[in-house]
């Protein structure tokens, strides 16, 4: 019934040259008829400048997706493109921020030198420096660089690892449930620290989520996955004005509609899932 | 998971979030020391009073003060650190190769699945065999020598460094792994920085224990196999009926043991500060 006041997009493409593409994309593990088939057919692209937040039902394959876009996954079928090129390694104008800072950030190194490290081979050793402080900085973690991850709370050490990925200026920033891990509150300030930066370092966001309302306040445009095996179901353009505001865009009757449609459409691949599983 | 080389309970060394209970590093040392202390004093004087009241016969067990003028004597003799030197060298030689051959084999079997399938049964069956069994068999190829020491040595240390290093290998955080290939680090830093680091809880535990094995195992080569050393020294002592010389050299050997496990655990420190079994102050 909301459909008609939701505009999704199948065919027509918008402004603007893709970055990330997924043509048909498919993986299954294991093979013969114990094959599970996680991803059934993926498409869909992300343009230069775009947030995107990919959202689904839990066990939709949201993080498989994600592996095969940055290269630590071989899909079974289909294609990833990375700026025009497929993708068989990790692209080097990629960066990942992974759910768990707990095992991405390592413990026996200073957070400056978790952040330094995958500059090493990329920037002389003076612009890595004023890269290091700036990236801290627009984090809000000037100064502090000199800690141990585990001298830090969850939340400034998902601030570390976002640091991590912007210092190393990618064109696009792929996020896997960054904020899973992370209390109500600190979630708040860490969805607005990257509207923030995403301003800021003028890259494309690629958002892997659960929740909703996260993906709906922070994205240009919504995926909505089905549940497995697993297509987009919905393609979605969030015409929320910007900047973003937690209080004023949230209380905004048409948040509350994309909210509501998306929702729905997550309840409804869900029982779709249950239904596949019991046909299987 | 790789734990078809491991599964007699390799020691986790301390869970990455908590740790059930606290291990004796993580007791204070001050109190440590005098309760230590305290224990000891009272032990000597039981003895002491065992042995003079003839609870303890005297013949075979003679009081801890003459035990203890003996083990002062022996501070002045150069014969006793000449034996001391051996049975710590052996050990520590024994200890290096063990170090040489553990580290290949486990990257061996930690990441190739046909050699972990291939040497499991091997590994399992030469594991239990006590070291001392091996002695007759040492003394047939070398002799009472130094050469047969350090191969029973090894052979008796290998093991717990061996399962630990290849626990480790299949602990390696694949997170950790993947943030390293989507950054595209050469494979030397990944080494280096992410993979080395995170076996050094494992390698440190295990490297304590084959030390104290290590150690073991060299004073029971000179006590039966008859190569120089402490153990020797104590047959000596006993075959001429000096008793309290050869309960000093047993405590020679005790006092060994404590100080190599303290050495080791005062290496890790600097090393593992950063893990969760050594750090002091964590927020998170």
């Amino acid at each position: 019934m909301q459909q008609s006041i939701i505009e999704t997009r199948t065919g027509d493409a918008p402004a603007g040259e893709a970055v990330v593409e997924l043509v048909d994309l498919r993986k299954s593990y294991g093979t013969g008829p114990s094959a599970v088939q996680i991803l059934d057919g993926v498409n869909f692209e992300v343009r230069r400048g775009e947030f995107v937040c990919v959202v689904g039902p839990s066990g939709s394959g949201k993080t498989t997706l994600l592996k095969c876009i940055a290269g630590l996954l071989k899909p079974s079928g289909g294609r990833t493109d990375f700026e025009g090129q497929e993708v068989t390694e990790p692209p080097a104008k990629l960066a990942v921020v992974f759910q768990d800072y707990s095992r991405s950030l390592l413990p026996w190194m200073t957070v400056r030198a978790n952040i330094a490290l995958p500059l090493r081979n990329k920037f002389p050793k003076q612009e890595r420096q004023a890269r290091i402080d700036e990236a801290l900085e627009s984090v809000g973690l000037a100064g502090k660089g000199h800690l141990y991850p585990w001298q830090m709370s969850g939340g400034m050490q998902q601030r570390a690892a976002i640091a991590r990925g912007l210092a190393y200026q990618p064109d696009v920033l792929l996020m896997d449930e960054p904020f899973a891990a992370v209390d109500a509150q600190t979630r708040i300030d860490l969805e607005d620290l990257v509207l923030e930066v995403r301003d800021r370092y003028d890259t494309t966001v690629l958002f892997v989520t659960h929740d909703i309302d996260e993906a709906v306040y922070l994205a240009d445009r919504v995926i909505v996955l089905s549940g497995a095996p697993t297509t987009v179901s919905h393609n979605i353009t969030v015409d929320l004005p910007h900047p973003r505001h937690q209080v004023d865009t949230k209380r905004e009757p048409r948040f509350a509609e994309l909210r509501a449609f998306v929702f729905e459409q997550i309840q409804a691949a869900k029982s779709n899932t249950v239904r596949n599983r019991a046909d299987a | 998971m790789t734990l078809s080389v491991a599964d007699s309970a390799p020691q986790r060394p301390a869970g990455r979030r908590r740790s059930l209970a606290p291990g004796l590093g993580a007791l204070p040392l001050r109190r440590l020391r005098w309760r230590g202390a305290a224990t000891v004093a009272v032990l000597l004087l039981a003895w002491e009073g065992a042995s003079r009241t003839g609870l303890l016969p005297a013949a075979s067990m003679p009081p801890a003060s003459q035990v203890l003028s003996a083990w002062a004597a022996f501070a002045a003799d150069a014969a006793f650190w000449t034996a001391v030197g051996y049975t710590l060298s052996s050990a520590l030689t024994g200890l290096g190769l063990v170090v040489l051959v553990a580290v290949p084999l486990a990257l061996a079997i930690g990441l190739s699945r046909a050699v972990r399938e291939s040497t499991w049964f091997i590994i399992e069956f030469l594991k239990p065999i006590p070291p001392v069994a091996m002695i007759p068999l040492g003394l047939l190829l070398w002799g009472p020598s130094e050469t047969m020491k350090l191969a029973l040595i090894a052979f008796g240390a290998l093991w717990p460094f061996l399962t630990q290093m290849v626990y480790g290998i299949g602990q390696v955080d694949h997170v950790a792994l993947d943030m390293a290939r989507s950054y595209r680090l050469r494979g030397w830093l990944t080494a280096s920085r992410v993979v080395v680091p995170g076996l050094l809880p494992f390698a440190a535990t295990g490297l304590r224990v084959s030390a104290s094995i290590a150690l073991v195992v060299s004073v029971v080569t000179e006590l039966i196999g008859g190569a120089a050393g402490l153990g020797r020294e104590i047959v000596i002592a006993q075959s001429a009926g000096n008793l309290p010389g050869m309960y000093a050299l047993i405590l020679t050997t005790g006092v060994l043991g404590l100080l190599i496990n303290g050495a080791f655990a005062a290496a890790e420190r600097p090393l593992l500060f950063w893990h969760p079994s050594q750090r002091k102050d964590t927020q998170a």
